[in-house]
Formats: C-alpha cells, sequence, structure tokens
C-alpha cells in the first residue's frame, strides 16, 4: 500500500548565528500521487533535505501544511523509511541486527523478522553477508545495506536524501538499477531528492525543479510519461530528455 | 600467517634485548653502577614472591585501587555525560571540572589526610579526588562526539526517545566509557602509590618508599617490576577482554 502526499504553502526559516531569520524555502506546493516516484532536482544548498526532514517528523518547526494521506480516514500514521547520502548502520550490530532495528522501531512483529531479513538481504545481493558488522564491508555494501532496512519495514512512502552521491560512478549506476528493481515490484511512494539530473531522469515519473536558496521554491514540473519502464540506460530518448532537464536546471542555480 | 609472526617476533625480541643491554650497561658501569642487574632484580623477586608479605602489599595496593577507580568513575560518568548533554550542567558545574584539573594532585591527597585522617578512606578519597577531574573531561568529550546522524536515522524509522537513548546513544557512549575506564585505571594506580608513600603503612607505594629510605634500589626496582606487572596482566588480560567481546565490531579491535 502507499500514500500520497501534499504540501501546500510550505517555507522554512532558520535562525543563522548572528541572530537574524534566513528563510530558505517559501510558497513550495506539492501534490505526489500513491505509487508515484517523485524527484526533486536542485542545486546544492536550496533546501531539498528541509523538505524530507519535514515529511518524515524530523523536523516539525515549519509553515504551511503537510500531508501523507491514505484513503482511509483515521488510518494510523504511515510507515516511512529514510534513506540519506550516508548508510547511517549502527557499526556495532551486524548486517541482520540493522535490519531488525529498523523491523523493531517500525513494530513489525518478531514472528515476521527472519523471512523479511532473508528477503531484503537477498534482494540487493547480501544474503551471505548477514551476520557481517557494518565496517567490514565496501561503502556500496554499506549502502545496499540501508537500501534493504528500509524496504524491509514494508515503507508506504519512501523518502531518499541523494542515496548514491557519495558512491563511486559504477557503483551509483548498479544501485540505481537495483532501487528501480525493488521499486518496480509494489510501486512505493517515493520521493527523492538529487543535484543529478542525469539520476532525476532514470528514476522517476516526474521532476520537480527547485532553483537555488535562499527563498527557493519549486520553479517547473517536468513529467517523464514518455518514457518507457523499465528504464535502460542506453535509451536514447533518455539522453535526449536530460539535455532538457539539465537546461531547465542551469536556468534555475 | 608465518611471515607475519616471523615479522612481527624478529623486532620483538630485539627490542628486550636492547632494553637488558641498556640495563646492565647501566648496571656495570666500571665507575659507579647506576642500577644494579636485571638478574639480582628477578632473583629478589623470585625469593620474595614465595612470601606472604609481597602478596599482603599487592592485596592492600589493589584495593585501594579499585575503590578510588570505581568511586572516580561513580562520580565521572554522570557529570561527564550531563555535561555533554546539558547547557545548565555546563554552566553550572563546567568551570569546576577546569579548576580541579588545574590543582595539583598533592594539593588533594594531603587535604585528604588532613581533614578526614591518616586512614584507608581517605587514601581513597584521595585518588579519586586527584583522578576524577581528568576523568569528567574525558567522559564529557566522549558525550558531544555522539553521532546525530544515528539518532536522527533512528527517529526518522519511528524509533521512541527511550528506545533512542538505550539502543542508539549508549552503545555509542559505551566505546569511549571503555577507554576512559582503561585510561582512569592507568591514572588511578599511578596516584595510589603516591597517596601510599604520603600517608599509609603498607601496600606496594609504602614498600618502594621503604627501601628507598634504606637506599635498596634493588628492592625498589623488584617492586615496581612486581607490581608493573601485575598491573599489565589486569590491563591486558581482563580490561582486554572485556573490550574486545564488546567491541568485535571494530574491525581494528579484531585484529588486536
Amino acid at each position: 500500500m502507499s500514500v500520497s502526499i501534499a504540501i501546500r504553502d510550505f517555507a522554512k526559516e532558520f535562525q543563522t548565528a548572528d541572530g537574524s531569520r534566513l528563510r530558505v524555502l517559501e510558497n513550495v506546493d506539492l501534490q505526489v500521487a500513491p505509487g508515484e516516484f517523485v524527484t526533486i532536482l536542485g542545486p546544492s544548498g536550496c533546501g531539498k533535505s528541509t523538505l524530507l526532514n519535514a515529511l518524515s517528523g524530523l523536523d516539525t518547526s515549519f509553515e504551511g501544511v503537510v500531508e501523507i494521506g491514505r484513503s482511509a480516514v483515521g488510518a494510523a500514521k504511515p510507515r516511512i523509511a529514510y534513506l540519506f547520502q550516508e548508510p547511517r548502520l549502527l557499526p556495532w550490530r551486524t548486517v541482520r541486527g540493522n535490519i531488525e532495528f529498523a523491523l523493531d522501531a517500525a513494530r513489525v512483529p518478531k514472528s515476521e523478522w527472519p523471512a523479511r531479513c532473508e528477503r531484503w538481504l537477498q534482494a540487493v545481493g547480501l544474503a551471505s553477508f548477514a551476520d557481517y558488522f557494518p565496517l567490514q564491508l565496501s561503502g556500496g555494501m554499506q549502502q545496499r545495506v540501508s537500501i534493504a532496512r528500509a524496504f524491509s519495514i514494508e515503507p508506504e512512502l519512501l523518502l531518499m536524501d541523494e542515496p548514491f552521491s557519495a558512491l563511486d560512478e559504477i557503483t551509483a549506476l548498479r544501485m540505481r538499477q537495483l532501487l528501480l528493481s525493488l521499486w518496480e515490484a509494489d510501486r512505493r511512494t517515493v520521493l527523492f531528492v538529487t543535484h543529478n539530473s542525469l539520476e532525476s531522469v532514470y528514476l522517476s515519473d516526474r521532476i520537480v525543479v527547485m532553483k537555488s536558496g535562499p527563498n527557493s521554491r519549486i520553479c517547473e514540473e517536468i513529467g517523464l510519461g514518455h518514457l518507457r519502464r523499465p528504464r535502460t540506460y542506453d535509451d536514447p530518448a533518455q539522453y535526449e530528455t536530460q539535455r532538457a532537464v539539465l537546461a531547465t536546471l542551469m536556468r534555475y542555480v | 600467517m608465518k611471515s607475519r609472526l616471523f615479522v612481527g617476533a624478529v623486532p620483538r625480541l630485539a627490542s628486550v634485548a636492547m632494553l637488558l643491554t641498556i640495563w646492565y650497561a647501566a648496571a656495570w658501569l666500571p665507575a659507579k653502577p647506576l642500577l644494579p642487574p636485571p638478574h639480582q632484580v628477578l632473583i629478589y623477586l623470585a625469593q620474595d614472591i614465595q612470601k606472604p608479605e609481597i602478596w599482603k602489599h599487592l592485596g592492600v595496593t589493589l584495593m585501594r585501587i579499585f575503590l578510588g577507580f570505581a568511586l572516580s568513575m561513580a562520580i565521572a560518568i554522570p557529570f561527564g555525560i550531563a555535561l555533554g548533554f546539558s547547557a545548565f550542567a555546563r554552566h553550572l558545574f563546567g568551570s569546576w571540572v577546569v579548576i580541579g584539573l588545574m590543582i595539583p594532585s598533592l594539593v588533594f591527597i594531603i587535604l585528604a589526610y588532613t581533614s578526614i585522617g591518616l586512614n584507608e578512606f581517605a587514601a581513597v578519597v584521595a585518588a579519586a579526588l586527584a583522578v576524577v577531574w581528568v576523568l569528567t573531561i574525558n567522559i564529557w568529550e566522549s558525550a558531544k562526539a555522539v553521532d546525530v546522524k544515528l539518532i536522527q536515522m533512528a527517529r526518522g524509522f519511528g524509533l521512541s526517545s527511550v528506545r533512542i537513548v538505550t539502543s542508539v546513544v549508549l552503545p555509542q557512549l559505551a566505546a569511549s566509557l571503555m577507554a576512559s575506564a582503561r585510561f582512569g585505571l592507568g591514572l588511578v594506580w599511578k596516584m595510589v602509590l603516591f597517596v601510599e608513600l604520603l600517608g599509609r603503612s603498607n601496600g606496594i607505594g609504602y614498600q618502594i618508599e621503604y627501601y628507598h629510605q634504606l637506599f635498596d634500589l634493588g628492592r625498589v626496582l623488584e617492586y615496581t617490576v612486581f607490581f608493573v606487572a601485575i598491573m599489565l596482566l589486569i590491563e591486558v588480560v581482563v580490561l582486554g577482554g572485556i573490550e574486545r567481546r564488546l567491541f568485535r565490531w571494530r574491525p581494528a579491535a579484531r585484529l588486536a
């Protein structure tokens, strides 16, 4: 099951070191349909992560309305998984222990833990590394563990904050393929943040472009309905689209 | 593996040989020997460890170390954590800790003996007072270094605040608390010898001072070697063992 997102009139201010207030985001409106993969594309420092923090509940001091909704009224709090730029694994727990940590936090019954660990570690190709500690794995493997951790709680909403930008190019290409293959299996709602136009075109159904901050907001929306799924890296239509997206992005830097 | 052992073993043997050479050279200086030769010290030691006396002195010293260490950790852990996490505690106690750190240990020992009396309790308090400040700062620093990103991650997955403390904050502190404990023990045992020298009539520190009065350098070294060997054993076997068990996840700890 997936959820929709509605953000209306969102604004966020930060207190700077000298006491003045810095308005990083304003007039942000964004609707995301259930099961849609939407990418927020913008230069560094435009407040993309700020938006994700508000959605995840990490930040509650903002102006405007943020709704994560199910069709059923009064349903329980939606299950959200958050993927960060770094793997953010607990180094003192094994790979399996890290996935169990998320399952525990998401209140998944203990009886389901072994099957879920097995399934998602298999899905990211790390089934034989369940008893390793994170520091014994490479950076790419650690990020795969964090993807398995995110999917293992079967989230209704996946928030991803530049999860592949710290990886080398080949690893990042593979991880995007992996992400899409996992996502296409049951289409959870995804809000993906990046500054990489290639990535945004390859992955998403729709791109929203933000201008550089402060006073950042969404400037343009680009639908990618014309690109077939499953996506491949050598689709010429994608290259054309990426050139257009990059040109749009450059206008707002 | 064999060649690594060889590479490791050769410099280690060489280091022992060099140490012994220097010691013998100092012992056999023609004009005026600086030290008794190592075998003399070992002969003393071999004789004395068969008698109960040296073990009795060791026992009282270890008891003082243990109590002083426990007392200083019991104070330093809550204060260090409070200082790391609360601005209020920092304003209230931050300067105390810095001032405490500046006061010479000798002053604390004299203060404890004169105000409490020349007894066991004063000895333990003196040892604890001498080291508690630097231990508190140590724990304060490690509380500051707790990784906020992991806390964010846990909150992102919906973990409750209480569970975040128990499963994300405390395990991170455990690593540095363990390091502080080893560091603290090293400080306390040096301080206890000092405390014994100044105001007790038994213990390793007292014995070393006693033989110093008699200018019996051989016995001074005998007690020193004996005590260092015991403390090394405690440090490596007990604390090292705990640390290896607790921190299997750290690659460096696994290699050690």
